[in-house]
């Protein structure tokens, strides 16, 4: 077995839904369940291989540039199946959400987004990697658009902007390297880095801070996060703020510290971090619409990883790995538990959510576990991944720094309190809802994630730390590659 | 050992949630076995000295252990949670999230003083702050959400200061999270370093404690938590604040040894700044306390005064002040854990806590009074009762150190806890019986039970300090605090002077009954109707005459600038501040796609030219 196929079976399953809607339309809305669950097993069945050596595939006959190019190490294989774990619980939470139609293309293109974010995470190879940007890209742009009201396609529009200048400034990128150093190899790359005159570096690598930031929601390149939040349908989100900001993260990060071995450039992520963060959770204070305000929460977050990528320790960088885990999952449970109310209520504005722990027990309840975790309280994951960012933040002195983290914190607790203020003490009016059973159980699956790790961090922590070594060390890197081709 | 609790407490916790659902009476007869159990298991710890250490995942070893000390502040809480979950039986209409709520409040404490390291410790604050945050949801009255999250948000901004300085111990004690590992690299520490951790500290932990200027959350909390939890909330959440300045000051920064700003009659300049905080807390808390009208707002900022008594003694840092800030927070626990289950009785019956609306419920609360007032009277620091020894101790402390002035905050601030503790019970209990009153049953038999229970041992422990200040001498043997006052199971003797609490209240009640063969021998008593009383036999029709009314105006008149300037102001202009903050950065959101390349193409611009300077 193959990685992939991590790849290709989502791939495959996303080109054949149309054929399978020719035999019913009732089977279409069941196949990205059935792909990812196949894709999370495969994920899942690499991960003790990829965590002892990484896995080089290449794909036969074709010499890169072209054809795929994959290396599976211990942060590609985490990753991976974060998002294969958050795509298969949210596959099945739109087997009975109402989704825009016509299915076909929907499920399609949210197939088409997976198999995206999973690439960049997996490749090995720096051409791919802008690939796997572009069919992330495409499909996001469309999924936002999906719903065809103007809302959406205004959000479409302003992230289709931004979003093909960010990948046109990553080929770029790719360009002034592979100009200077005539290879695509990522591990090639690393070990020839020193070759290349400083300023074209430092050029490409502010080209890539540039253009992964879009997806990663850094500020200030990430003006199309609320407006695509508000409009894209909830189960994209979801997807959005786990998996698509992830990887553009990850993407960034693997240039900057693997290729380009942390230039002094890697403190710049340290303001921008801080910024994204501040900015972040400012602009969801006074937000009265949820969906908005979640999408400024999560660009808060991304603010937080991107800040602890910018210290660059290996606590900060285990850490940041586990921030992104409890960000994912955490987020996820916040849009489907958003998605859940708005079948309801009909609106995501906080008033017409009023009351809704009384109307929505359950729902309410799940809700509240995310927004306890996002605020690291414990016991629940998100305590142990905030408590890991500040210690290794003050570790590396940057005490400051830790102190706007504080602030950020502060204001985060100050709306979600907001929020749980008015879905419990709110007055519930309106009919009694229907029961959503496999939304709940998504979201109790989400639960169980966030309480298990919380309460026996270390199951996670094995992996975060190799994982997050080898990003850091490039020598290993570029042997394990390179020996292996 | 630490792992019974988990199992007792939390485990109970999700069974009592479970099983609550079926039955009113077995959420309460569970929540009542788990508070039980703990309570014998933690009981039973005295003198234990056990330790364990876990490795919890890379370089995270976590420990924990128990000591004379921790064993005082446990089991303050479970003996309170004990004595509460009886007093439930007459609040079963309470959902079971709150009995939920009520066990992990109660564990994590437990908790909380067992741990011996930072990870352990803040895990368990932040799961006591969570669930006490929660807890205020179920009060019964319109302020609960505001007063929620105004407690929440001070509890996070505690929380967080804590965790600064918890982070640049960790940093300074080679990745150790152990106490016992950071107590060795203490001398290694840079001065400025200390300072920071013991400021952060005691920012951090004052917030729980509710010492001025960071007791804005306590007065609302207190008011719109569920009547029978805020005994909790008095009682013990805001002893946790005072375990944790403890700590701060006598382990944290070690007697502040490495810190090398000078002694002012051998009490640290840190200290003596500290005590002064202690000092005006206890001082002003109780001038605002007089002109509440509210009974649980009242109790307060009585809390918040008494406590800054508490912190005084902490901050003097001399044995003799330890011992009585010790003993002090042992009374408050004891005397304010009463006072709130009284007043729960009160508003249970007649469902409000507005003093102005109360009056002559003695006929109908006997007990409530009795209870009351022992506990006004070891609020007030009167013998034969726990509150006097302790005060009388943190006097003596500022007095053997010439500490005038704050001798004589202190003092005033006592004269001035007269004052709202007369107009406490008198309001309540005392003056005209309302008419819509006149059917009013005595409050609950569950809550009488704990009510009864702690005002004996208000008693018992007044006429026999000496067992309590064994147990504090313990205490601070472990801390290698030395102890200078010497006492038997009735006598406490310091180097100014000694009293035989027994002696002393033996002649109290002496005393009393002398007092009282007088009210019974005495003149013939006329019973005449209340407003005879007040009005001198004048006909006026109707007239609402109240003794809380207008009550010492010329004090509130005198002093208005305490009464009408807030450190709400304060706070309020930042909240301001940041509430415009907000609102302008989210106009940078509300651009259209064009802004937002321009956005990109200024920061691609700004990079550039920047690496072109580097």
């Amino acid at each position: 077995m193959s990685p992939i196929l991590l790849i290709a079976v989502p791939l495959f399953f996303a080109f054949s839904v149309p054929l399978w809607g020719i035999i019913s339309k009732k089977i279409e809305k069941f196949i990205p369940f059935i792909s990812l669950s196949i894709t999370t097993a495969i994920a899942f069945y690499f991960v003790p291989i990829a965590i002892k050596k990484p896995i080089i595939v290449v794909t036969g006959g074709f010499l890169p540039p072209f054809g795929i190019n994959l290396t599976v190490g211990a942060l590609g294989i985490f990753l991976a199946v974060l998002i294969q774990v958050v795509g298969v619980l949210v596959s099945i939470f739109i087997i009975n959400y109402r989704n825009p139609e016509p299915g076909e293309k929907y499920y399609m293109l949210f197939l088409l987004l997976i198999v995206g974010v999973t690439g960049m995470v997996l490749t090995g190879d720096i051409f791919n990697l802008f690939v796997f940007l572009e069919i992330t890209g495409i499909s996001s742009y469309a999924l936002t658009a999906v719903k065809k009201k103007r809302g959406s396609v205004e959000g479409a529009f302003k992230y289709l902007l931004l979003g093909s200048l960010g990948s046109t400034l990553v080929l770029l990128g790719i360009a002034l390297i592979y100009g200077s150093l005539g290879t695509l190899n990522m591990a090639d790359i690393a070990e020839h880095i020193g070759h290349m005159d400083k300023r074209v570096l430092l050029t490409a690598a502010l080209l890539f801070i540039t253009g992964f930031g879009v997806e990663a929601e850094i500020f200030p390149v990430n003006g199309w996060v609320p407006d695509a939040y508000e409009g894209a349908p909830i189960p994209v989100i979801a997807i959005f703020s786990s998996a698509v900001a992830k990887a553009g993260l990850y993407a960034l990060a693997r240039i900057l510290y693997t290729l380009m071995g942390a230039p002094g450039l890697i403190h710049l992520l340290l303001v921008l971090g801080i910024l994204t963060l501040l900015i972040g959770e400012f602009a969801a204070l006074r937000q009265n619409d949820l969906r908005r305000l979640l999408a400024y929460s999560s660009i808060g977050q991304m603010g937080l990883i991107v800040l602890a990528f910018g210290v660059g320790t290996l606590g900060a960088l285990s850490a940041g790995l586990f921030q992104i885990l409890n960000h994912s999952i955490g987020k996820t449970l916040l849009f489907l538990g958003l998605g859940i109310m708005i079948t309801q209520s009909g609106s995501s504005k906080l008033d017409a959510l009023s009351g809704f722990g009384k109307g929505m027990p359950i729902t309410t309840l799940f809700f509240t576990v995310g927004v306890l975790s996002l605020m690291g309280l414990p016991p629940l994951s998100g305590f142990w991944s905030k408590l890991w960012i500040i210690l290794s933040v003050i570790d590396a002195k940057y005490v400051l720094l830790a102190s706007l983290i504080f602030i950020g914190a502060i204001i985060e607790a100050a709306y979600f309190l907001r929020v749980l203020k008015v879905l419990y003490l709110g007055s519930y009016e309106g009919p009694r809802p229907r029961g959503n059973f496999l939304g709940g159980l998504v979201m109790a699956s989400l639960v169980v994630i966030l309480i298990v790790f919380g309460l026996y961090p270390h199951l996670i922590t094995r992996f975060l730390v190799p994982a997050a070594q080898e990003l850091i060390s490039r020598t290993n890197y570029i042997g394990n590659v390179l020996g292996g081709l | 050992m630490y792992k019974e609790f988990l199992i007792i407490y939390f485990g109970g916790a999700i069974l009592t949630y479970i099983l609550g659902k079926s039955s009113r009476f077995l959420k309460v007869f569970l929540t009542l076995v788990v508070a039980l159990a703990g309570f014998i298991i933690f009981t039973h710890l005295y003198g234990a000295n056990l330790g364990v250490e876990i490795g919890l995942f890379k370089g995270f070893n976590i420990g924990f252990g128990i000591d004379h000390l921790s064993w005082i502040f446990g089991e303050i809480a479970v003996t309170l949670g004990l004595l509460l979950s009886i007093g439930l039986f007459s609040f079963d209409e309470l959902p079971p999230t709150f009995f939920f709520l009520f066990q992990i409040v109660i564990g994590s404490m437990v908790l909380i003083v067992m741990s011996r390291d930072l990870v352990s410790f803040f895990f368990f604050w932040e799961t006591m702050t969570w669930s006490s945050f929660f807890t205020i949801f179920f009060g019964e009255w319109e302020g609960k959400g505001k007063a929620a999250v105004k407690y929440f948000l001070w509890s996070l901004i505690g929380a967080y200061s804590i965790l600064l300085a918890f982070s640049l111990l960790y940093s300074f004690s080679a990745h150790s999270l152990l106490f016992k590992d950071i107590l060795l690299f203490l001398p290694g520490m840079s001065t400025t370093t200390l300072i920071a951790v013991f400021t952060l500290l005691v920012i951090g932990f004052g917030v729980k404690t509710a010492v001025m200027p960071l007791h804005v959350w306590a007065p609302p909390a207190y008011r719109e938590s569920p009547h029978p939890f805020t005994p909790i909330f008095s009682g013990v959440l805001s002893k946790m604040g005072i375990y944790g300045i403890f700590l701060s000051l006598f382990f944290f920064t070690a007697r502040f040894s490495s810190i090398g700003l000078g002694y002012l009659r051998e009490t640290h300049i840190l200290g003596y700044i500290l005590a002064w905080f202690g000092g005006a807390t206890a001082f002003l808390g109780a001038l605002i306390a007089i002109k509440q009208d509210s009974a649980k707002k009242l109790l307060a900022y009585s809390s918040i005064s008494q406590l800054g008594y508490v912190i005084f003694g902490l901050g003097i840092g001399t044995s003799m002040a330890v011992t009585g800030a010790l003993f002090h927070a042992i009374s408050h626990a004891i005397f304010k854990g009463l006072l709130f289950l009284a007043i729960a009785g009160v508003i249970k019956r007649i469902g409000t806590d507005d003093l102005t609306e109360m009056g002559g419920l003695i006929k109908k609360m006997p007990f409530t009074f009795v209870f009351s007032l022992l506990g006004i009277l070891a609020l007030a620091g009167i013998p034969p009762t726990i509150g006097f020894p302790s005060k009388w101790l943190l006097y003596e402390a500022a007095i053997e150190r010439h500490f005038v002035f704050l001798a004589a905050v202190l003092f005033i601030a006592s004269t001035t806890a007269f004052l709202y503790s007369y107009k406490f019970l008198f309001s309540i209990f005392l003056g005209q019986l309302h008419e819509e009153h006149k059917e009013v049953k005595e409050a609950p038999t569950p809550l009488l039970i704990g009510e009864g229970i702690l005002s004996l041992a208000i008693v018992v422990f007044g006429l026999f300090p000496g067992v309590v200040i064994d147990a504090v001498t313990k205490a601070m043997a472990v801390y290698k605090i030395p102890s200078i006052v010497a006492y038997s199971l009735t006598t406490v003797t310091t180097s100014l002077g000694s009293f035989n609490a027994l002696v002393v209240g033996i002649l109290f009640l002496i005393a009393f009954l002398f007092g009282f063969v007088l009210y019974l021998v005495g003149g013939r008593a006329e019973k005449v109707e209340h407003l005879d009383n007040y009005l001198a036999g004048e006909a006026v029709e109707s007239i609402e005459m109240h003794y809380g009314n207008s009550f010492y105006q010329f004090l509130i008149r005198e002093l208005s600038i305490i009464y009408t300037k807030s450190a709400d102001e304060v706070y309020r202009w930042v909240i301001d501040f940041t509430n415009y903050t907000s609102e302008g950065i989210r106009k940078l959101f509300l651009g259209d796609g064009q802004v937002y390349l321009f956005y990109m193409a200024i920061f691609l611009f700004f990079m550039v030219f920047i690496m072109g300077v580097m």
